[in-house]
Formats: C-alpha cells, structure tokens, sequence
C-alpha cells in the first residue's frame, strides 16, 4: 500500500472526524435550557490558593462566567450573589494526577498507540465517590499492562458539555517498563480463508518477553515511527494494527511520555529512553524511586504516586521473602519529592475517591511536607498532566473549580461539603448522619475535667466521646464556638416549668399525678429557659401544706414525649418540721406503707419470674394492703380502670358510682390520647348478682359497660363507638366513705386460672415512694428545724432511701444535724441571710461543708434565670466549680439520673450549653444549647 | 452482484406467481395503521398485493376469489421487526472484521423462531449478525415462512451490521479498532481508485493496449465494509450502553447508519434527540435500575422516555419469553403511557421505514403487499390469537391446522398423558379440533399461559 496516500487519506478521515465531533457535541448541553448565570463571590473562612503554602483567612473567591476573577481579601461588588462558605475552608479542585476512572481494560495486543483513553471514559455517569472526595479533573489511563498501551486524557468529572469537559485527549502516550509488558497474550489471528499461500498460523507471540529486550523493542517501535514511508505498524488483521503517528509525535516531542515502572532497575531503563528520545517524561507509580530519585530530578522526570495504603481493606503482599513481588513504599513520594521531583499523589487502587484527600495525608505520616501533600493534589498534578493554565490553582483567569471542605484539608474527618466545577455546583453533601461534633474553647465537663480545645462528639443522641483535639469522624455535623466555654445542660432541682395550662396556674403538687402526661413537649415557655442553658427541669406541683407532691425530670429541649420524660418519677416531696418525741411517725408511717406496697411487688415478681421458669405452682395470694373494715356495699366508690384498644391506644375510665338498691347511679370520665371527654351522666345503670351494668352517653353515641365486680377490682366488658367492644380491668381508688370487705380484697388477688400470679394493683399515690425506695427517686423533704432534720437524717440514711433536704434552715448554723452524714440540700432562689449586716451565702457554707447542694427556681417563666441565681451566689462566695455542680451533677445525681445527665461523659445524653466566656459571668451570652443531640438553640449569630 | 442476491429477487418472484389467485378478506375490522380504521371491512388481495380496501357494502367480491371471513375479528398489517438475530446458528462471528459475511448463511427456515414468529403474526423480520461483532456481515429481510432461505428473503443487501459492545480490551480498544478498520477500507479504496487512474493514464498514453480493460474489481472480504464507507449501504450499529452514544453520533456523520440500542439506555434519551432518526429498541422496554445518587429503585420504560423526548422508535421481539409476544410489547407501552397508535406504528410503519419497505408492507392499503393478519380480538388483548397470516396474499399460517396448538389444546392427549403418552395422539386430537379450540375460546381460558 502506498503509504503517503494512506496518511493522507488517514489525516483526511481523521478530519472528517474532528469537524463531526466539533459539528455534534457542543451542542450536548440541554437544549433550550439557559444556563444560570456563573457570576457569583464565596466568601471563604480559609481559602487555599493551590500552591500548597498560600492560604488566606477570610477571603473572598469571585466568578465570573465559570473562571475565577478576583481572589483575595477585597470585598465583591455588591451587585454579585454570595456563596456563604464563612465557617469553611475553600481549596481549589482537586486534580486526580492518577486515576481509574476511564476504566479502560488491557487490550490482548503489545502496542496500541492510537488508542484513546477518552474513549472509555463514561461521561454521562454521575461520579458521585469522585465529587465526594472533592476530585474536578481526573487524568484517564489508557490501560497499564502493554507496552504501548495509548494516549491518556484529562477530563472534568462533571459538566454539561462534553467537549468542554475534555482538557486534552492526547495528554501522553503511555508505555510500559514493569512486568506487565513481558506477560501480553499470545494473539490468534486467523486469515478468513486459509490457503497453501496463506496458511492458519499458532497464536503468535508478541514480543518482548524478557526486560532485557523491552527498551530495544521500544526503540525499535519509535525508530520505525519516524520513517516517513511507514505510517501504519503491527500485524495480522487491519483492526489490530496501530496508527504510528502518537509514535512520531512523542519522537517529535509534540506528545509526552508516561512511563510506567515500578522497580528500580525499570525505572532506570525508562530515564535511559528519556535521555535517548529527549522527551518529557512522567513516571507512573515508580515505588523504588529511592536510588534513582536524583538522576531523574536532574533530568525533569516528574512522578505520580499511588499512595500505597489501602486503608479499611486488606493489603495483600509480602509473602515471600526474597520479595520477588515487589513492596510498595509508603515513603516513595517523600524521598522523590527531597530530590526534588514533582510529585503528583493520589489514592491506591481500590480506595475510593471519596477518600482521595485522607490518602494524601498518609504520604504526610510517611515523610512528605503538609504544602507538598497539598500541592501534589493541586498545582503540582496539574503541572505534570500539563494543563495547570486552566486547574489546580484559584488564580484569575483559572476554572472555577474548588471544593468546600469542613475543616482542615488533611485532617481525618475533614468532609467536602460542596464540589465545584467551572462555577457551577455539581455536588452538595445532604447524607446528613446524625452525627454532631462540637468544638470549642473550653469544656467543662462537670466531672472534674476541663478540656482546652475541646471536641465532643454526639450520636444519636448520647455522647460518644469528649477531650481535647479529637479527631472527627466523617459525616459528622461540625459546630465551631471557638473560644465558647461548654457546660453540661443545667438542671432546675424544684421547678414548676411546663406545668401551667393554658390561663391556669400550676395545679397543686400530689402524689398520684402522672406529671410526664401534663407536660407536653412544645410548652411555649421551653423556648426561653432552653436559651439560657437549662435543659432539665425537676417539676412539681405547688405545695399546698403538708400535701405530697410527685417529682417528674423533664426535658425542655426534647422532639417529641419520649425524649422529653427523663423520668417520670424522679422524687416526692414531703414536708416534715414536727418535733419532739415520736414526732418523726407520722412520717415514718408513710415511708412503711411504701415498703409495704413495695413489698407486694417484690414478692409479685419472684413468683412471676418463678412461674415464667415453670417451677412452681400459683402462688398463695398476697397479703391485702388495706387494715380492712367491715361493710358491704360492693360497687360504691370511685373506680378507674383502663382499656388497651389493639395495643395502640390507652383509654382511661373513671367511674363515681353510687349503689340504691339495685340501681346505680353517677358519672362516667372518660380519657385518652391526652384529652378530657367531659363527664358524663350515667343513664341507666344496675348491680344484681356481681355483674354491674352501666349505659351512658360515649363517643358517637351511646355506650356500655358490663363487668363483674370481686371485691375492689372490676373486669367486664367497655362498648363505645367505634371502638367496640373492649376488654376492660379496673379497681376502686376510693370507698366513698365505705370501705370493702377484707376477704374480698383477698380473694381478688387470687391468681387466675392459668397459674401466672397477678400483678397488685398499681397506687399512683404510692407509686414515688416506691421509686424512691428502689432508688430510683429521692425524697424532697421540705425542713427547716434542727430536730426535724436530725430525725428525717437518722430515720432516712437507716432506711437507705436517697432524699434531698429543702430548706434546712437550722442547718446553717448547727452541721452536727446531719450527724456526719453528707445529705444534698435544695436550695434557692434566694441564698443570702442578711443579719445584722452581714451578708452570709448558705449555699457558700454547705458547699463549702462538702453538702452537695442543689439550686432549684420554685418558678415557672422564671426557671429560665436559674443560672443567674447560681451567679448571685458566686457572686457572695460560692466557688464557681461547685456552682456549676450545683446546677448539673449534683442534681443529677441526687434525683438519680446521674446515668443520664448532669456531665458530660461518654454515654451520656448530649445535653449541653456553649457560652461566649465563663458561665458564671453576667457578659457571657448562650451561644448553643443541644438536647438530646439536637441542636435546640443556635444564637452565634444573633445579638451580635 | 452476489449470485445469492439474484436468487432472492428469483425466489420473491416465484413467490409472487404462486399467490396469482384472487383472495378476499372480508367483514373484520380493519386497522389499516396508517389509514382509518374500517369495521366490517373487506381486503381484496390480487397478485400479492392489496387492490382494493373499504366498506364491504363498498367492495364487490369477485366470485372467483377465495374468501377469508373475518367476521366479527380484527384485520390488520403483520408485524414487522426491524432488527433480529433469531433464526440463526452462532450469529457471533469471532472474527471482529468480517463484512463480507452474511446472514444468509446462518439463518435456518426450520427454526422454532420463525415458526412462533408466524404464530405472533410477524411477517417480515430483518434477521442481521449478533451484536459482539465489529464489522459482523450483512443481513437479509424474510419473511417466516418457506422451507429454504432462497424462499423466505424478501430484499437482500440490508446493510453491515457493525457492534460497539467492548468484546476484548474495553470500550477504548472497540472504538478504536472500529476507527482503524475502517480506516483501512479507505486507505484500501483510495489505492484502488489511484491504480484504476493510473492504468487509465498509461492506456491514454499508449503504454498500455488500447483493447485491454480494467479488469480488478473490489476484493470480495472489503466490499460490503467499502459500500459502507462510501455510504451506500447502512450500518446497523449495535449501541450496548449510554456510554457508547456519543461514539455512535460521531459515526454517523461519516457512514449512514442506524442506531440498535442496548436494554439500559434511558441515561441517552437527550443525545438520542440528536441522532434525528427512528432508534431500534432492544426487547427490553421496561426494568428497574438504582439511582447512583439516591441509591432509590426505579422503573424505567424506554419507549415512555423516546416518546417524550420526541424521538422516533421502532420495537423489536425477543426470542423467547414474555417480548417475545407483539401483545407484551405493545402493552407494555401503553400501559406506561405511550400512546396506543404509536405502539402500534413501533411494530408496523416504523420498521418498514427503517427498512426502506414502506411502500410494501407497515400498514394497509392499496398497491401494498398483502401481508395481513387476521386476530381473534385486539392487538394488545393477552387473550388474542392470530387466526390468519396471509404473506403476499398467500394464506401462511392458518390456527386451525397450527399442529402445535393442535397438540397443546387436545384434551385427549391430557387425559392420556395421565396414563401413558402415545404417538396416536396428536393425531386423534387433530381429528376434531375446530370444536375444541372454539370451546376453549368461549370458555376464556388463560391461553397466554400456552402461547
């Protein structure tokens, strides 16, 4: 064939298919869809130029028409929209200077020079890892085992036109000095129709098949290159022969080499053929750089790198030990970087791109300067694929790609928030974990630990670690506060937060009422006492006398009832200042009733957890918890009972009856789901031979209810609208001045049929000391004369009931009530007693008797300024560290919920506040509050 | 021209002697495709081709013509596919640069393919090269009836079917070795014009005897890829996956081609509106892939996606399977929301266009082969079944003596395989089979699961 006319007609087609690739492709972006404007300022917390060195805090990165325009301090014009990355740090794009993203397999055959890497690319792939990792132009690898695999290109990741997204196709051919070259396939190439002149032929061997013909094949090849009379190279069938123009162009020096070697000795034949062909060379993952490093500086060879660490996955090798498969070295790229080679890294095959920046920061741990790392991401892996004019710095007049990281660039939790590519947005991260990590000036922990530069990290709600510089794990949400001073969420020992209804004030305290139900999550006066730090109030009634009062622990920062209730029974509150002999009782009396009542369940759950192993027989009912008194009016009184509709729904019913004759009358109350019906009239009702029958007016319509009374428990059957029939159990709360029969109180707790003991009726009056016996509440017992409080002391530390003094005026002056014993004490708002003026701090005097005391409000709105209550007493002597404790762990650990609140420890619930200086200074402002992990307050920019 | 070429055009002619008889089908309703739909309709068949169409109140039947009654059924053009590779043995040629290959010489008449083809009411099929070609051969029209392939060709050199499915060394080296190969045909073409010149040069100038010609003509192994580059005939590019398009765009600024897609190819619909030309959907209409961003399923239906986005399409027939029937197809179209009359045309007008045929086949109407067929309810019925296939006016396929059905649906033969199958029984069943198969329909049963 003649080879002129060949070449000529070649670079014809070859036109043919340029001008059809400029005619179709420009046309790639969507049709008639306009294209936002690209005109646009970031403001930058840090911005990172891309040499590596240069960073510039506050800066400004402005756009214009997809390529930077303005880089530096300088404010934009107003007119331009702003990208908000203040709290970020702003990088240019990462130029990925190796890469598997092209995808391209080995062919069978030796040399392929016009192979084009951008062929395999799969632009319309979304590259998601790749964006992640905050890669915007990636070098394509046409295939790395031939000898002369093809032409690598450099691309963008993402854009909407595809010509515009190739930086160049024809970026350097590629060859190959490792082992890979040796060990290409026979081919079989079979003529159509075999003949004596054209016989079928073995598979043929392609050589070289040994290093030591390798370099003089490749010189060969490029030799025959430059003859002008030969323009097409290889054998067999026309598919499987090569163009040998990429050849003459590198020989030209029109087209540069990338040469991959991985030894020693192949990368010295590779900088032979350099200084033969004195061509530029890029060397592809030279892991034995070492010797070499200074001969291949000095001939301007440059490298790339995969960093060889596969973290998170196994990295096999090193089996044998004269180490015939050859080791990668971690300090590669440090050693040819002190050469003085350009270094370009990037991740070891099988790391995900997503990961490309915490690779790079591995060949730091290995030896390589911080500027160089970042650099060979940058400038300099721009510099080796050869298009640093349009990447790889944010310099005017460059594309605008960059990427929005959350924090150092090397750093192991570091996340790239947004990626850019030539002004456009192509990756947002919204994988939002729940994840938080706060960081801050200071944290004080409440547990005797303070942490400068304090990090703590918060999932799902309870806190996974704190200390100083952690290190944050990705997909964290980061919060900085730098110079903010964190606390545990404050506690309010006695408050009345959340208990008012809507125009009512706060009912008065008793022991049966079920608090955790009255509260609901979105009480408007939250907001407020969130805002000052307090994210756990202890609510209560109001004390009304000598009356009981249930303590519930509510959170003020919660999404929804569960988060809300921390305990539903953390205390009782008591009264107790009656003295002389035998004066401690009447209070002891009911201490023994919640032992019994305790009892009773003690005794329940053996026998049920005995009966649950099968062991043993129905037990012998339990002892009834009433005296007993003789009268026989078996149904009236007041009954509650409850009814589960299909275990979704509880129903509550209370019944005051009353018992004429045969005929019962009264009223029904009916409640679920948080509402009140009003109550109703019972319209006819009957009692005959134990079954009592009551209709009334329910819900869409009328209603019934026809159940058997055994003494003081009810069972039967509840009929109301929609919900049909349902079962109902239930018992007399109150006799209506007519108690019932002891022996039927007994026969109704008879276990039933099947052998499984039944549970004692649950006391809601009994129900907080009960808690507070088994430790899981204290005893709020409101005293104030000396005596009292030595026998509420004595009879309570013989009890081992936790309890909490309030008041305990006569303390102050005398410790010796206490008798050694070290009893929490409730105090506030006011702390100071002013006498004969002179100002004395009762909290400052039992702190500093080692009493752990406890600030409480007594308010509602008013909770809010519990904090300021604990300066005052800073204020007038109270050690600042025991004030904080006051408000955080002393409570909690006095109401028992020291497992959950009141320091900041691992495993704890992420409750905690971040002031602007020390909390106890009325300058200090709430910067950010967090309940339950959530970030509930947020006021850093506020107030400003 | 090929020997095998002329033996076609012999074979369409015999075909076409063969069916001189007059045939009329009359009183269905008759989708004409293209045309209005006519109820209680007649087709008038003569020599083949359909010479009158309309009302049967409007289209007097000659007595000598054979009737069809369609009564009370639905009359309409066969199917027509326009990219097949059923019916062959080893259609992957493992040689990637054979053009000079043909079909021809793979396609077997006694295939089952061909025969459930005329059972579906297909009634021209391009049957090309597979897909894991490079340059794979020519193909070859037929229709599914005939005992040799001389008998079943309706139109030969259809054009080269050519592949970018990556066989060896990925997409980069199948491009690339698409662009060398034909690459070498130009280089080849323009030594062979330069010689021609310059033997016409040194014979002007006496060097050679005036009485002596030129003699050589194209190599037989580069012809068809030469007609290709010289654009005289088309290239039936196969397209595996969206990535491929782009390649696929560039090429046929160079080469008349036409696009074969690849099952996932909904990614290219907005390059596809470039293309400018009706697209071959793979058999694969509807599947479900995961979003690379959202990691969320969802279903995909690629007619659906065509039809929005304007572009043309024409389906094809799996080979064995739910695609395999028109019904299955056309129902999957719609029932994503393709219009009716577009799925219909995807089957009929579409491919006859795509095959240069319009004028012949695609629809109903006067002066057009008649390739009718005649259904026992609507096209896009499971429940349907193709009673009649006339190729040419020729009554090909008739359900009544359809020996497979014959088998299936005989009730002897089921009560006797409970026993012991004998060979009589397909026989017995045959005996008596209008009967039964009528009973069958009136009672409704779930023939689709049969077919």
């Amino acid at each position: 064939m003649d080879a002129t006319r060949a070449a000529r007609l070649r670079r014809a087609g070859a036109a043919v298919l340029v001008l059809a690739f400029a005619a179709t492709l420009p046309a790639q972006g969507p049709a008639g869809e306009t294209a936002p404007s690209r005109d646009f300022a970031v403001r930058c917390g840090t911005l990172l130029v891309g040499d590596g060195k240069t960073s510039i805090a506050g800066a400004w990165l402005v756009v214009r028409d997809g390529k930077v325009a303005q880089v530096g301090t300088d404010a934009p014009p107003p007119d331009l929209p702003v990208v908000d990355c203040s709290q970020k740090v702003v990088m240019p794009g990462i130029v990925a200077v190796d890469s598997d993203f092209g995808g391209a397999a080995d062919s069978d055959y030796q040399v392929t020079p016009d192979a084009l890497a951008v062929d395999s690319f799969d632009f319309d792939r979304k590259w998601i890892p790749a964006l992640q990792g905050g890669v915007t132009t990636a070098y394509l690898s046409p295939g790395r085992e031939r000898l002369v695999s093809g032409q690598g290109a450099v691309v963008k990741i993402a854009g909407r036109d595809i010509v515009e997204r190739v930086l160049n196709e024809n970026v350097c051919l590629r060859v190959n000095f490792g082992d890979g070259a040796l060990r290409a396939p026979r081919v079989f190439e079979p003529v159509p129709h075999p003949t004596s002149d054209e016989p079928l032929e073995q598979a043929r061997i392609q050589t070289p098949t040994s290093r030591i013909g390798l370099l003089a094949e490749l010189r060969a090849l490029f030799a025959a290159a430059t003859d002008p009379a030969h323009k097409i190279g290889g054998e067999g069938p026309a598919e499987n022969r090569y163009d040998e123009q990429p050849l003459a162009d590198v020989v030209g020096g029109k087209l540069p080499l990338r040469a991959g070697a991985f030894r020693t000795q192949d990368i010295r034949r590779a900088l032979q053929l350099q200084q033969e062909l004195g061509v530029r060379m890029v060397l592809e993952n030279p892991q034995e750089i070492g010797p070499v490093a200074a001969q291949a500086a000095a001939q301007k060879v440059a490298a790339t790198f995969r960093v060889p660490i596969r973290f998170g996955q196994p990295n096999p090798g090193g089996e044998d030990r004269q180490q015939k498969t050859p080791e990668p070295r971690p300090e590669a790229p440090a050693r040819a970087a002190a050469a003085g080679m350009l270094v370009g890294l990037s991740p070891a095959p099988g790391v995900s791109p997503r990961d490309w920046l915490v690779a790079v920061g591995f060949a730091v741990r290995h030896g390589l300067s911080v500027e160089r790392a970042l650099r060979s991401v940058n400038a300099d892996a721009a510099a080796i694929l050869g298009v640093d004019a349009r990447v790889g710095t944010l310099a005017p007049g460059k594309d605008a790609d960059f990427v929005v990281l959350s924090g150092e660039p090397l750093a192991i939790g570091t996340m790239v928030e947004a990626t850019w590519i030539d002004g456009r947005r192509v990756y947002a991260r919204t994988t939002e974990t729940n994840a938080l990590a706060v960081r801050v000036g200071r944290i004080l922990d409440a547990a005797g630990h303070v942490f400068r530069n304090g990090v703590i990290l918060v999932q799902d709600g309870r806190i996974k670690g704190v200390g100083e510089d952690l290190a944050i794990p990705y997909g964290a949400r980061v919060v900085d506060v730098p110079g903010g001073v964190m606390t545990p969420g404050f506690l309010d020992a006695f408050s009345h937060l959340g208990l008012a209804g809507d125009g009512a004030p706060v009912p008065p305290g008793q022991p049966n009422q079920r608090l955790h139900d009255a509260v609901a999550p979105d009480d408007p006066m939250f907001g407020p006492a969130l805002a000052e730090g307090l994210t756990t109030v202890l609510v209560s009634g109001k004390d009304q006398g000598a009356v009981n009062g249930r303590v519930a622990a509510i959170k003020t920062g919660a999404q929804d009832r569960d988060g809300m209730v921390l305990s539903p029974i953390a205390g009782l509150r008591l009264a107790h200042d009656a003295i002389g002999p035998d004066a401690i009782r009447a209070f002891a009396d009911q201490v023994n009733r919640g032992k019994q009542y305790v009892e009773q369940w003690r005794k329940y759950e053996k026998e049920l957890a005995e009966w649950q192993q099968g062991k043993k027989a129905p037990p012998p009912p339990p002892p009834a918890p009433t005296d007993g008194a003789p009268v026989e009016d078996p149904v009236s009184g007041t009954w509650e009972a409850e009814i589960d509709v299909q275990g979704q729904m509880q129903v509550k019913v209370a019944l005051d009856l009353v018992l004429e004759g045969t005929k019962v009358t009264g009223t029904i109350r009916i409640s679920f789901a948080g509402r009140d019906l009003p109550p109703q009239e019972i319209t006819s009702g009957s009692w005959a031979d134990g079954k009592l029958k009551l209709e009334f007016r329910g819900m869409g319509g009328s209603a019934s209810l026809e159940a058997t009374l055994q003494g003081d428990t009810l069972t039967g059957k509840f009929t109301m609208g929609r919900m049909g029939e349902q079962d109902v159990t239930g018992k007399r709360t109150s006799k209506a001045g007519a108690p019932a029969p002891a022996a039927a109180a007994k026969k109704s707790d008879k276990p039933t049929d099947d052998g499984k003991p039944k549970a004692p009726n649950v006391d809601e009056n009994l129900e907080p000391m009960r808690a507070a016996i088994e430790k899981k509440a204290a005893l709020v017992v409101r005293v104030s004369r000396g005596a009292a409080i030595a026998a509420v002391v004595e009879l309570l530390e013989k009890e081992q009931i936790p309890y909490v003094l309030q008041g305990a005026d006569d303390l102050v002056d005398d410790p010796s009530f206490t008798a050694g014993k070290k009893p929490p004490v409730l105090l506030g708002p006011d702390v100071l007693i002013e006498e004969k003026g002179l100002l004395r701090n009762v909290a400052a005097i039992f702190a500093d008797r080692d009493l752990p005391i406890l600030f409480g409000t007594g308010d509602c709105a008013g909770a809010r300024f519990l904090a300021a209550h604990a300066a005052n007493a800073v204020r007038y002597g109270l050690s600042p560290s025991d004030a904080l404790l006051a408000l955080t762990a002393w409570p909690a650990r006095a109401f028992r919920l020291a497992d959950r609140v009141g320091s900041l420890e691992k495993g704890k619930d992420a409750d905690f506040v971040v002031f602007s200086g020390d909390p106890f200074e009325p300058t200090s402002r709430v910067l950010l509050v967090v309940c339950n992990g959530v970030v509930v307050k947020d006021l850093r920019e506020e107030q400003r | 021209m090929n020997t095998r070429f002329s033996l076609v055009v012999a074979a369409c002619l015999a075909a076409s002697a063969a069916a001189q008889d007059l045939i009329a089908v009359k009183g269905g309703k008759v989708m004409t495709i293209t045309g209005p739909t006519i109820d209680d309709g007649v087709v008038l068949i003569q020599n083949g081709r359909i010479t009158k169409l309309g009302k049967s109140a409007d289209v007097e039947i000659p007595w000598a013509a054979k009737v069809v009654d369609a009564t009370g059924k639905v009359v309409m053009p066969t199917w027509v596919v326009a990219h097949s590779q059923g019916g062959q043995r080893g259609f992957n040629e493992n040689m990637q640069n054979v053009p000079w290959l043909s079909v021809a010489d793979a396609i077997d008449p006694a295939a089952v393919y061909f025969e459930d083809a005329l059972r579906n009411g297909v009634g021209t099929i391009h049957v090309l090269p597979g897909n894991q070609t490079l340059l794979g051969g020519s193909g070859l029209v037929v229709r599914p009836a005939g005992r040799t392939v001389e008998d079943m060709a309706v139109s030969g050199n259809t054009g080269i079917k050519m592949s970018l499915f990556a066989a060896g060394g990925g997409r980069l080296q199948q491009i690339r070795k698409l662009r060398r190969a034909l690459d070498d045909v130009r280089e080849y073409l323009a030594d062979f014009d330069r010689r021609k010149a310059e033997f016409e040069k040194e014979k002007a100038a006496g060097a050679i005897a005036a009485d002596k010609t030129w003699t050589e003509e194209i190599d037989r192994t580069k012809k068809g890829a030469c007609d290709l580059v010289q654009k005289k005939t088309k290239g039936w590019l196969f397209v595996p996956s969206v990535a491929e398009i782009d390649e696929a765009l560039r090429l046929d600024k160079e080469l008349d081609l036409q696009i074969v897609l690849g099952a996932n190819i909904d990614d290219a619909v907005p390059q596809l509106a470039k293309f400018g030309k009706p697209v071959i959907l793979d058999d694969t209409i509807e599947y479900f892939e995961t979003d690379e961003e959202t990691q969320k399923e969802k279903k995909v239906c690629t007619p659906k996606l065509l039809a929005d986005a304007g572009v043309p399409f024409a389906l094809t027939l799996g080979a064995g399977g739910p695609t395999s029937y028109p019904w299955w197809q056309l129902g999957t179209c719609v029932r994503n929301g393709v219009d009716r009359r577009m799925a219909l045309e995807a089957l009929t007008i579409v491919p006859a266009r795509l095959l240069g045929m319009e004028a012949q086949i695609g629809s109903l109407a006067e002066g057009k082969l008649g390739n009718v067929q005649v259904l026992t309810g609507d096209p896009l019925q499971a429940t349907t079944w193709v009673e009649t296939v006339l190729l040419e006016g020729e009554v090909v396929y008739d359900r009544a003596k359809d020996p497979r059905l014959q088998y299936l649906f005989a009730e002897d033969v089921k009560k006797a395989s409970d026993k012991k199958p004998t060979d009589k029984a397909p026989e017995k069943a045959a005996e008596k089979p209008a009967e039964k198969r009528g009973d069958a329909a009136g009672q409704g049963e779930p023939k689709a699961e049969v077919k």
